[in-house]
């Protein structure tokens, strides 16, 4: 029986050490403030548990003194050779009361100071404490209820054995695997709290651990001080000083339940404690609990993927044979961790921006000009130039500057080549299709890419970006690349580049307008001489068919006037003469002289008069 | 008998499970995984799937990303080969080809690889940049661009050496950005917007030499059209003048009366307007006049 109890020490021992180790590991890898404190308790309690182990130890040897001792007496009695009985004797019964009296007082005040600055460690580290890190949170649910079982069963079976066989040793080491349990129930509520959004209920929970470690530090040393005026008894004590009645208390929250529920069935006058639901739920607690973690672990066995999304699924690290990736829907898998499946919104429609950043969506309906800014933040684009490079003696940089945006969309087309070959596929992407904006604006002029180019850059800026995705095996397909702006820098004061080229398509229009001008003068000056050049010849015309026909007429008049003549020409001389000097003479200034003589001297003043030729009247009009 | 049963078989369960998180562990078809016992390297694993380890402190797993990792510097300034500044930005591609030399170099830390990286990055860049003329890198002729010739020399020169040193592969190189710094900004400004001032002054002055051309074609077009006509009226006129002259033969036939004719014609037109006329009275017919005097005397 006494052996028994030793191995049941150990396997407490061995209980404590192992679930104190997980929990500081799990505490650290997971982030869990109550991980971290539960293993401080626990720590108490392998140490608790380590010195009942020793304290049994003794025990057993003293026993083993005993039944020695009690034979060499029967056998003295036998020979009576021997009458030596003394202290000297009993070595170990000895060495178990030196124990009791120096070394457990010594070590449960050390277990107590530790407590005490544990205690304060833990209070000072709690606010800086991190956060749970809930993608563990499965991990850490299912380790920790698996611990909270075992615990519970080791604790009580430790503990039934102490009450059974009054065995106060086991009690210790039983109450801490018993605490233990609970606080792995708390390390589940915790994370389970943090799986619906009380991120604070982890920091709450080990707050209030950190009390009770404090309370359980000071009943270590109200215990201590007792028992230096513990009446010294022959007999063992009932209770070891390292025995925390706390523990015991928090260990058991059960008995705390049924004391409560005893309280209950008092008040009421009729046993609640006996109630159909009372003794059904203190029954299959344990069922309960496995058929919430079958369940926890049946929910991994099925994934719904969203319409926008693809899966990928892996079985145990590897890409599922066969069909890896996962389609919108639902889909049946294995349990978690057997098969893990990590999702993408891979159908989505993605897209980025070369050239420029949109700050401000609000600001984006205003109008568009080449000299005001249009993004809020705008990349100077390095373009080669015809005309520079012809030149290249210049002191400057031989390069123009040119403002583009464009934007590019894409979609995932290769899920399993997206998520294997690349760390960051997108950011990539974004890299190489900024690489062949910049590679295909050094290779062209600047006044052709802003003109006849434009169309055809963004073809081929499409396809040399979708042959570098292939190449790195991206696995996506390039939708769209838009060359949607495409202008010279706006410039600055003293320098406005997009306002001078501006100019030079002003004075384009007006080059124009000026030789259209000058072609609209030209249509009008060569008809209009045609014109001019007709009217001159017809009335050349005109004139020679006048003067030929007054010729004939003429001719055709003197032959009739021959005939005149010759019938009396004096007469025809005569009339023809005076009728000429009556035509001649009739409209003009006539004077004529009539002298009575010869010699007489006449003067007459020949002068235009002014007056009348001013009025370009004639006498007669008057 | 039968709840012990059960009892045995969770517990078993549970155990096996236990046993399995601290002995087992997943490599996912990403990663790399090394495994140290008490420190020292043991193994790489690069295939995906489920291995086995002894339970920490006795060894310990690091998981490395294998795929593929894209790193990139903001702007820097550096020189080409004829001394003109230029501002780079450069990315690399690069995966872990010696997951132990990586974890014993960089503690398995990513980010304290990428600023090693980044400073062989950076002197690979700023040596084979300055090895090249501008034009290497901006230029409208195809042919002169070594623009990728520029990014497989980086990626050379930082190859070798990363391999070995850091235990990573570096697999290409891209520029990403270029660009000028401030002041030669600047400068271009100032010349991109003197050139299109000259364009301007161009445009300008051609607009009015060839509206001038086209002006003294028309011109010269309509001087000579008219030319033409004045020709054209002269040799009509002369033909009529030759017709007219035909009918005037018949003058010849008395010559006498054409003499008259002509005469009294030409008298006609000489004394139409503006003619004062001095007559003695011998003239007939005012000699009339004098005759009527000398019977008013008598």
């Amino acid at each position: 029986m006494q052996r028994n109890t030793q191995k049941n020490g150990l396997v407490n021992l061995l209980g404590l050490l192992i679930a104190c180790l997980a929990a500081a590991i799990i505490g650290n890898v997971a982030q869990s403030a109550t991980a971290a404190v539960g293993a401080v308790f626990l720590g108490v309690g392998f140490l608790v548990a380590a010195i009942s182990y020793f304290q049994m130890r003794l025990e057993h040897r003293e026993h083993l003194e005993q039944l020695e001792f009690e034979e060499i007496a029967r056998d003295r009695d036998r020979s009576a050779l021997f009458d030596e009985s003394g202290a000297d004797t009993f070595i170990a019964r000895k060495a178990r009361e030196q124990f009791e009296r120096y070394f457990v007082p010594a070590f449960t005040a050390l277990i107590g100071i530790g407590q005490g600055l544990g205690v304060y460690l833990l209070w000072k580290w709690l606010p800086q404490a991190p956060l749970p890190d809930l993608g563990r949170a499965p991990l850490v649910m299912v380790t920790f209820s698996v611990f909270a079982l075992i615990l519970f069963m080791l604790g009580k079976y430790s503990a039934r054995l102490a009450g059974i066989e009054k065995l106060r040793l086991l009690r210790p080491g039983g109450a801490y695997l018993l605490l233990g349990s609970v606080i792995s129930v708390v390390v589940v509520i915790a994370f389970a709290g943090g799986w619906f959004q009380f991120t604070r209920l982890d920091f709450n929970l080990a707050r209030i651990m950190v009390v009770l470690l404090g309370f359980s530090t000071a009943e270590n040393f109200i215990n201590l001080i007792l028992e230096i005026y513990r009446p010294r008894t022959k007999s063992k004590s009932e209770r070891t000083l390292y025995e925390s009645r706390l523990v015991g208390l928090m260990g058991q929250p059960a008995g705390l339940v049924t004391t409560a529920a005893q309280a209950l069935d008092y008040q009421f006058g009729f046993k609640v404690s006996e109630t159909w639901f009372y003794k059904f739920l203190e029954r299959a607690l344990a069922w309960l609990i496995l058929f919430q973690l079958s369940m926890l672990i049946l929910s991994t066995t099925f994934v719904i993927i969203n319409p926008n999304e693809l899966a990928i699924v892996e079985y145990f690290g590897k890409p599922r044979a066969g069909n890896s990736v996962l389609q919108p829907g639902l889909h049946f898998k294995l349990p978690w961790p057997i098969e893990k499946v990590y999702r993408h919104p891979a159908k989505e429609l993605q897209s980025f921006n070369i050239g420029y950043k949109l700050n401000d969506v609000a600001n984006a309906n205003r109008v568009l000009l080449w000299t005001a800014s249009h993004y809020d933040e705008e990349t100077n684009f390095l373009v080669a130039s015809k005309e520079q490079s012809a030149s290249e003696d210049d002191k400057t940089v031989p390069v123009n500057l040119l403002t583009a945006a464009v934007p590019i969309q894409y979609i995932v087309n290769d899920f399993e080549s997206w998520t294997y070959k690349h760390s960051e596929p997108a950011k990539l992407l974004e890299s190489i299709s900024n690489r062949e904006v910049v590679r295909y604006l050094v290779s062209v002029d600047i006044i052709d890419i802003m003109s006849t180019g434009r169309l055809e850059a963004a073809e081929k800026l499409k396809s040399r970006i979708q042959a570098q995705a292939d190449n790195l095996g991206l696995g996506v397909e390039v939708l769209f690349v838009g060359l949607q702006d495409i202008h010279p820098p706006i410039g600055d004061k003293t320098a406005p580049v997009a306002g001078s080229f501006e100019e030079v398509i002003g004075a384009q229009q007006e080059m124009r307008a000026n030789i259209l001008k000058a072609q609209g003068d030209a249509a009008e000056m060569v008809p209009r001489s045609r014109g001019e050049a007709a009217k001159l010849l017809s009335e050349a015309k005109g004139a020679s068919f006048e003067r030929i026909l007054t010729s004939e007429a003429k001719a055709e008049q003197f032959r009739n006037l021959i005939k005149a003549y010759q019938a009396g020409p004096d007469v025809f001389k005569q009339r023809k003469y005076y009728g000429a000097l009556a035509n001649s003479l009739t409209n003009i200034r006539k004077y004529i002289i009539v002298p009575e003589k010869v010699s007489e001297t006449f003067q007459l003043n020949l002068e235009d008069n002014i007056a009348y030729d001013l009025l370009g009247a004639r006498p007669e009009e008057r | 008998m039968n709840k012990r049963l059960i009892t045995l078989i969770v517990g078993t369960a549970l155990l096996l499970i236990f046993a399995s998180i601290l002995f087992i562990f997943q490599v996912r078809q990403s990663q790399t995984a090394v495994v140290t016992t008490f420190g020292s390297y043991s193994r790489t694993i690069d295939k995906p799937g489920l291995q086995f380890k002894w339970p920490w402190p006795i060894q310990k797993v690091y998981r490395f990303d294998n795929r593929l990792q894209n790193f990139e510097r903001k702007f820097e300034q550096t020189t080409t080969g004829d001394a003109k500044p230029l501002i780079i930005e450069v990315y690399v591609g690069w995966k872990i080809s010696n997951a132990k030399i990586f974890l014993e170099r960089f503690n398995g830390d990513m980010i304290k690889a990428q600023q090693n990286l980044e400073s062989l990055v950076r002197d690979a860049k700023n040596s084979v940049i300055g090895q090249h003329p501008f034009r290497d890198l901006i230029s409208p002729r195809e042919e002169d661009l070594k623009f990728d010739d520029i990014e497989e020399e980086i990626v050379e020169a930082i190859q070798a050496e990363a391999a070995d040193d850091y235990g990573m592969r570096v697999e290409f190189a891209g520029i990403k950005q270029l660009g000028l710094p401030e002041s030669n900004t600047q400068k271009v400004f100032e010349r991109m917007r003197a050139d299109r001032q000259r364009l301007v002054k161009q445009f300008q002055g051609e607009g009015e030499s060839r509206a001038m051309e086209i002006r003294s074609k028309a011109e010269a077009e309509s001087t000579r059209i008219l030319n033409e006509a004045r020709a054209k009226a002269i040799e009509i006129e002369g033909q009529a003048e030759a017709r007219a002259n035909e009918y005037y033969k018949v003058f010849q036939e008395n010559p006498e009366l054409a003499e008259l004719l002509l005469g009294l014609e030409a008298l006609e037109a000489a004394t139409k307007e503006k003619t004062t006329i001095v007559a003695d009275p011998n003239t007939p017919p005012f000699n009339l006049f004098r005759e009527g005097v000398k019977e008013f005397n008598r």
